[in-house]
């Protein structure tokens, strides 16, 4: 990206932020979700998340992060409307959530591509459930296809697809019905570090260009700090939010960049006292990690390895 | 090869051509049959039958998974029912399909159409409920109506598990019909079956072997050329199978 580029993006950041103090374009109230698990004598009540509450403004680019087992995938559920909060409210521009619609559209781990479909016929599924004719499916494909540069494979089934590109495929699908905010659910997290690299800048590209309000779920800290404006960190067990942190540097960011660094050892720092939990769980009683073994910065001079850390 | 190990046993066997049939004489029967048209109309007839029963079956099961599936009500009323009707080899309702229908052929649709409808419905049933929650919740996060879901999504993401499914019911229906057929045997109107118990009455045991080939070639046939065929495309397109 050119300077120009650089400082163009920075504005867009810039203006996002003040739009947003108008009105949220979601919003939770103390939500709490509790599930049942397990069957007969072990059956018990889990509480996967509980009274959270947090605003997403528009056109923000707001992460979700926290470890395992913190609810957030539970979260952008009940935001996208596959699951109804216990107690508390979800909504979206000011109206409660009732159920899922074209309008928050969710992004799955797993792309959730149709294998039956071919590329551009994945990309027009939506297309065809809102009623378009054949030619202006066709050119709103191409359109989205274009710009996640996929055209040359329009043609192709998902099985002959790389997983990055599924994943291209599955973004395209998404921007096509032209969503007000894009749900994303781990969305790179079975990436390979590489693939993950090209799908981030592809993905801070595609939010510069179409300004989408983007809820991007992930247990990675180094993904939310290099994409997200804001960052909602998440504790687990219940499930409810620790604090809430901006992240007001220009895109597309260096990792070098000493702020970079320092949030990211504080954000990990708070973790680690999670995993010490988990540790004790899942092991001997006299595990314990380190101070510092998984919190501590780089030496001077060493790059972050993005992606390979994740 | 097979035939030579089957005219050496012959050979070596010292019975007579109408106690053990050698391949000679099998061969020439099925030469013979095929010549004079009445192995071929027998397998028009049969092939007829059984595509009228096996598309009734087709319809009917089709129908009965979507209902086990999403209505909980039938599925408790009809699922075990189904299931034991399935158990029943499907020969035990042509005595009652004789007494609704009478001996003909409408008797014999009938048990084709037992004979197959089971798997037929199982195989919906389970392709029905094996499809993966992100596809439904895929076609929830587009908005898509109930029609647009079980035409678009459920349909399609059930297909490799109804066709292993439709394969199975093809064979019973064939078993069916033949079982069948052997029963309800009458000149003129006979099919492969009736081929058999005819040749049987007449101690031609040439041709009874003839038309035992010809029905394992067809079987072998149909499902080479399009149930192996079918599932196989599916699986590879629905990235369940390398190519």
């Amino acid at each position: 990206m050119t300077a120009e580029s650089r400082s163009t993006a920075f504005q867009a950041v810039e203006k996002h932020g003040q739009d947003a103090r108008a009105t949220p374009k979601v919003r939770l109230r103390g939500v709490s979700k509790r599930f049942d698990t397990g069957v007969g004598k072990n059956a018990r009540r889990f509480e996967a998340v509980k009274d959270v509450s947090f605003e997403v403004r528009d056109g923000e680019f707001l992460a979700l992060v926290g470890p395992s087992g913190c609810g957030k995938t539970t979260i952008l559920n009940l935001i996208a409307g596959f699951e109804r909060p216990d107690e508390g409210e979800v909504f979206f521009e000011g109206r409660p959530v009732t159920g899922a619609g074209p309008d928050r559209l969710v992004i799955f781990q797993e792309h959730g591509l149709f294998p039956w479909l071919t590329v551009q016929r994945n990309v027009e599924f939506g297309l065809r459930v809102l009623g378009l004719d054949k030619h202006e499916r066709r050119e709103r494909a191409m359109h989205y296809l274009q710009m996640v540069h996929l055209t040359k494979f329009r043609r192709s089934y998902p099985f002959q697809l790389s997983g990055g590109m599924r994943q291209r495929t599955a973004l395209a699908r998404a921007l096509a019905v032209e969503p007000q905010v894009l749900l994303m659910d781990e969305p790179f997290a079975s990436l390979d570090p590489r693939t993950r690299d090209i799908l981030h800048v592809e993905l801070q590209s595609l939010w510069l260009q179409t300004h989408k309000t983007i809820v991007f779920v992930t247990h990675s800290v180094e993904e939310a700090l290099r994409l997200s404006d804001r960052i909602v960190v998440l504790a687990s067990q219940p499930g409810r939010v620790r604090h809430t942190l901006s992240v007001s540097l220009p895109h597309p960011r260096d990792f070098l960049d000493a702020a970079l660094v320092e949030m990211r050892a504080n954000i990990l720092k708070e973790f680690e006292d999670e995993l010490n939990i988990l540790v004790k769980k899942e092991g001997d009683d006299d595990w314990r990690l380190e101070e510092g073994s998984i919190s501590a910065r780089p030496p001077r001079g060493v790059a972050l390895g993005l992606g390979d850390g994740i | 090869m097979w035939l030579l190990v089957w005219e050496t046993a012959f050979r070596l066997s010292g019975k007579e051509p109408w106690q053990f049939a050698p391949p000679s004489e099998v061969l020439s029967a099925l030469w013979a049959g095929v010549a004079d048209h009445t192995f071929l109309q027998a397998l028009g007839r049969s092939l007829g039958r059984i595509g009228c029963g096996f598309g009734l079956a087709l319809l009917l099961g089709t129908g009965m998974g979507f209902l086990l599936v999403h209505s909980r009500l039938c599925n408790w009323l009809a699922g075990p029912l189904v299931l034991g009707v399935q158990s029943l080899p499907s020969i035990c309702w042509m005595p009652v399909a004789v007494l609704w229908f009478g001996l003909n052929e409408r008797a014999i649709l009938f048990v084709v159409l037992m004979g197959s409808v089971g798997s037929i419905t199982m195989a919906t049933r389970d392709g029905l409920r094996q499809i993966p929650v992100t596809y439904q919740r895929v076609a929830s996060t587009f908005g898509a109506s109930l029609t647009q879901r079980l035409l678009w999504v459920s349909l399609p993401a059930a297909l490799p598990v109804f066709i292993s499914g439709l394969k199975q019911g093809w064979s019973f229906a064939w078993r069916s019909l033949l079982a069948g057929e052997l029963l309800y045997a009458v000149a003129g109107r006979e099919g492969m079956g009736g081929l058999l118990t005819m040749a049987r009455d007449l101690a031609d045991y040439a041709r009874m072997f003839a038309a035992m080939i010809l029905i394992v070639c067809v079987s072998v046939l149909v499902d080479r050329v399009i149930f192996s065929r079918l599932e196989q495309h599916v699986r590879v397109r629905w990235g369940l199978a390398a190519r």
